[in-house]
C-alpha cells in the first residue's frame, strides 16, 4: 500500500503530457510511458471508446496518418498544438470555424 | 530544540523514558521557553496525580479486579504517553492504507480501480491501449491532426466579421 501511495505521488509530480510533447518523443512501448501520461491515455481510451463508430474510425485513420510522418513533421505539429492551447475560447471558436470553411473550399480532401 | 519537538517528547520526559541526549535537549530547552516549561510542569502534574491514583487503595473490590484495573490504568497510560515502536510503525500504516483506500475511492468516476492501478502498472493496459499506446497518449493532437497540421493556413482564412483580416471591433 505505501508503494502504491509512492507510486501516486511519482504520478502526480510526473511531468504534464503536454510539457513532455515538446522534446522528440522515443516511447512507443506501454511500459515507456510516464503514468501520468498511462493514466491520460487510458482516460482517452474510455473516451474514445464512448464516440460513435464513425468517429473512432475517422480518429483511427488520423493515427495512421501520424505514424506515417517525419518526426520534425510530428514536432511542427506538436508546436501547433501548443499555438492552438494558448487560444483564448474565443478564438479558438474562430478557429473551428475558419477550419470548418477551409474545409469547404480546401483544394484536396485530407487523405 | 524547537517547541513542537519538545512538546512531542515532554510525555516521555516526565516519565523518565527519554534518551538521555534527548532528554538534556529538552531540558535545556524548557531552561529558555516559558511556554514549554509551563506545559511540562503541567505534564509532570498530571502523571503525579496518575501515579497517586494508581497507588491508592480501592476499597471494596476483590484483588483480582484491583490486580487487572491497575494494569489495564498502565497499559493506558502507556499507550497515551508516548508511542511505542509498534505504534509508530501501525499508525502511519495504517494511515497510509485508508489513504491508498481514498485514492482507489476516488478514481471510481475516474473508471474504477483500474484508473490507478492501470497507470501504476499494477494492471494490465486494455489490449488495444497496449497495442497502440501512442493513440491514446497523443490522442488530443491526433483528433484533430487535420487542423493542427493546416494551423496556419486555417488561421489565414476570413470570416464574414473579419474586414482586412481583423475581427469586427478589434479596433
Amino acid at each position: 500500500m505505501i508503494g502504491v501511495l509512492m507510486l501516486g505521488a511519482l504520478l502526480a509530480s510526473a511531468p504534464s503530457a503536454h510539457g513532455r510533447h515538446a522534446a522528440p518523443l522515443l516511447a512507443q512501448q506501454w511500459q515507456d510511458l510516464s503514468p501520468f501520461e498511462r493514466f491520460e491515455a487510458l482516460r482517452h481510451y474510455r473516451e474514445h471508446k464512448q464516440l460513435p463508430k464513425s468517429r473512432q474510425q475517422e480518429i483511427e485513420r488520423r493515427y495512421r496518418r501520424w505514424q506515417s510522418l517525419s518526426e520534425e513533421e510530428k514536432q511542427r505539429i506538436r508546436k501547433n498544438f501548443e499555438r492552438y492551447q494558448n487560444l483564448t475560447e474565443s478564438e479558438r471558436e474562430r478557429f473551428r470555424r475558419k477550419y470548418e470553411r477551409w474545409r469547404e473550399v480546401r483544394p484536396t480532401p485530407e487523405p | 530544540m524547537f517547541c513542537s519537538r519538545a512538546r512531542r517528547h515532554m510525555t516521555a520526559f516526565a516519565d523518565g523514558a527519554l534518551q538521555p541526549r534527548r532528554a538534556a535537549r529538552l531540558n535545556a530547552h524548557v531552561r529558555v521557553c516559558a511556554a514549554c516549561h509551563a506545559e511540562l510542569r503541567e505534564i509532570e502534574r498530571t502523571i503525579a496525580m496518575q501515579k497517586a491514583a494508581l497507588q491508592a487503595p480501592l476499597p471494596e473490590l476483590s484483588p483480582e479486579f484491583e490486580l487487572r484495573l491497575r494494569q489495564r490504568l498502565q497499559e493506558l497510560r502507556r499507550s497515551d504517553a508516548y508511542p511505542t515502536w509498534a505504534a509508530r510503525i501501525w499508525k502511519p500504516a495504517l494511515a497510509a492504507g485508508l489513504a491508498a483506500a481514498g485514492v482507489l475511492l476516488a478514481a471510481a468516476p475516474l473508471g474504477g480501480p483500474s484508473a490507478v492501478l492501470v497507470p501504476l502498472g499494477i494492471a494490465p493496459p486494455p489490449p488495444k491501449v497496449a497495442r497502440e499506446p501512442e493513440l491514446f497518449r497523443d490522442y488530443p493532437i491526433i483528433e484533430h491532426l487535420d487542423e493542427l497540421e493546416n494551423f496556419d493556413t486555417v488561421q489565414a482564412i476570413p470570416l464574414e466579421d473579419e474586414v482586412l483580416g481583423k475581427p469586427r471591433g478589434a479596433g
